[in-house]
């Protein structure tokens, strides 16, 4: 091989690899800062709060009748007429960013908002390529530090939701924390 | 980012040297997802799709078909997933009508396939999600390596179901090639999916 040829070659690959460094910078640029404004109480200030566009009213679950009085879901039996049963609702998840800047420590504690019939806050988890969600009661936001609620990890989990969600659409979600109290941080409808 | 960029330069620019051959010629190494054994074939199924229909794997013969097992109730990593993948299809252009999402839902209690429908179509309108028995699921899950388990309910009867979070990629041959995690990007989506068609 010339010593050009192979000169060639790796200006070649060194722009292949430029290429991908801008496209990934590009990516990662384009999702988590475009949802606009943030808000703020005390030492904490929590940004980029956006959610899934999803449909309000969707075909509900099929009830047979004929059911006995517990029915096996894949290992947990439910007592048939729950509130399970009637129950249509359409979930969403909200992301946002937290960030102390005091130094003493703070909780998250409870999100609400008028979009839902319920707001949870859960977390997501993957072991072994299985996913699972739990609901969490608080979640940590360490002095000087931040707390990211993102796909996969945390998130508001929006049960029952009273209206569309559509792109370019906002609402309100309350977030209350232990020590610095209730921000109203305004969520942006994107699709991701 | 810029150590993975840094590490690319090295090895397409040290491979080139060595082989003279030019960067990511080897397609297999471009392909991100996990490769299940050759001649893998597909577990046939045929389950339930909205409007009483019924749909089996072999109607999408020709196609890729990405297969994705996940519920409606579920906020985060399912629409995650779905929204990764509607991109992917909108990274394909032409290709895109040679791919098919199919969702089959773990918790086909809640899950009818209108419910399943009208969810799938909010990220792509080409997607298709199928119920059954919760039998039928079971059989189909376990032909593919899918684990799924509901939780125990809470206090106002919600649950969530836990489930293999990955996506299963199948050939135009019907045969079960790629095992995409979770995180997996829409444009390595993109990228295997172009190998599958080639």
């Amino acid at each position: 091989m010339s010593l050009r040829f192979a000169r060639t070659l790796l200006v070649a690959s060194s722009i292949i690899a430029i290429t991908l460094i801008a496209a990934a910078c590009g990516s990662s640029n384009a999702s988590p800062t475009s949802s606009g404004g943030s808000a703020s109480a005390g030492d904490i200030v929590v940004s980029g709060a956006w959610t899934r566009p999803m449909t309000a009213s969707m075909p509900g679950m099929s009830m047979p009748s004929s059911s006995p009085g517990s029915m096996d879901m894949g290992g947990t039996t439910m007592p048939h007429g729950s509130p399970m049963a009637m129950d249509m609702s359409v979930t969403d998840a909200v992301y946002f960013t937290i960030k102390n800047n005091g130094n003493a420590a703070d909780q998250l504690i409870s999100a609400s908002s008028d979009v839902a019939g319920s707001t949870e806050m859960h977390q997501s988890t993957l072991a072994n390529g299985i996913s699972s969600m739990k609901p969490v009661s608080a979640v940590d936001v360490p002095a000087g530090g931040s707390v990211s609620f993102d796909p996969g990890n945390y998130h508001v989990m929006l049960v029952g939701l009273h209206r569309d969600l559509n792109v370019g659409d906002h609402f309100d979600l309350t977030l209350t924390f232990k020590q610095a109290g209730t921000v109203k941080v305004s969520v942006e409808v994107r699709p991701n | 980012m810029i150590v993975i960029a840094a590490l690319l330069v090295v090895l397409a620019g040290g491979s080139a040297w060595a082989a003279g051959l030019v960067p990511f010629a080897n397609r297999n190494a471009t392909v991100h997802g996990t490769t299940y054994d050759a001649n893998t074939v597909a577990p046939a199924f045929t389950l339930e799709a909205a409007g009483n229909k019924q749909v089996s794997l072999s109607d999408y013969r020709g196609d890729v078909v990405l297969l994705y097992f996940g519920y409606t109730y579920c906020p985060d990593i399912c629409p995650t997933t779905l929204a990764t993948l509607a991109r992917a299809r909108e990274a394909l252009g032409a290709n895109a009508n040679k791919v098919q999402v199919i969702m089959i839902t773990v918790d086909p209690q809640r899950d009818t396939p209108d419910r399943l429908s009208a969810y799938v179509q909010k990220f792509d309108p080409s997607f298709i999600g199928l119920s059954g028995t919760l039998d039928q699921i079971k059989q189909v899950a376990s032909g593919y390596g899918i684990y799924f388990q509901a939780q125990k309910p809470n206090a106002d009867g919600g649950y969530a179901v836990d489930h293999t979070a990955g996506v299963i990629a199948i050939d135009g041959q019907g045969k079960q090639r790629l095992l995409e995690s979770y995180g997996t990007t829409s444009d390595q989506f993109a990228s295997d999916i172009k190998t599958l068609l080639r």
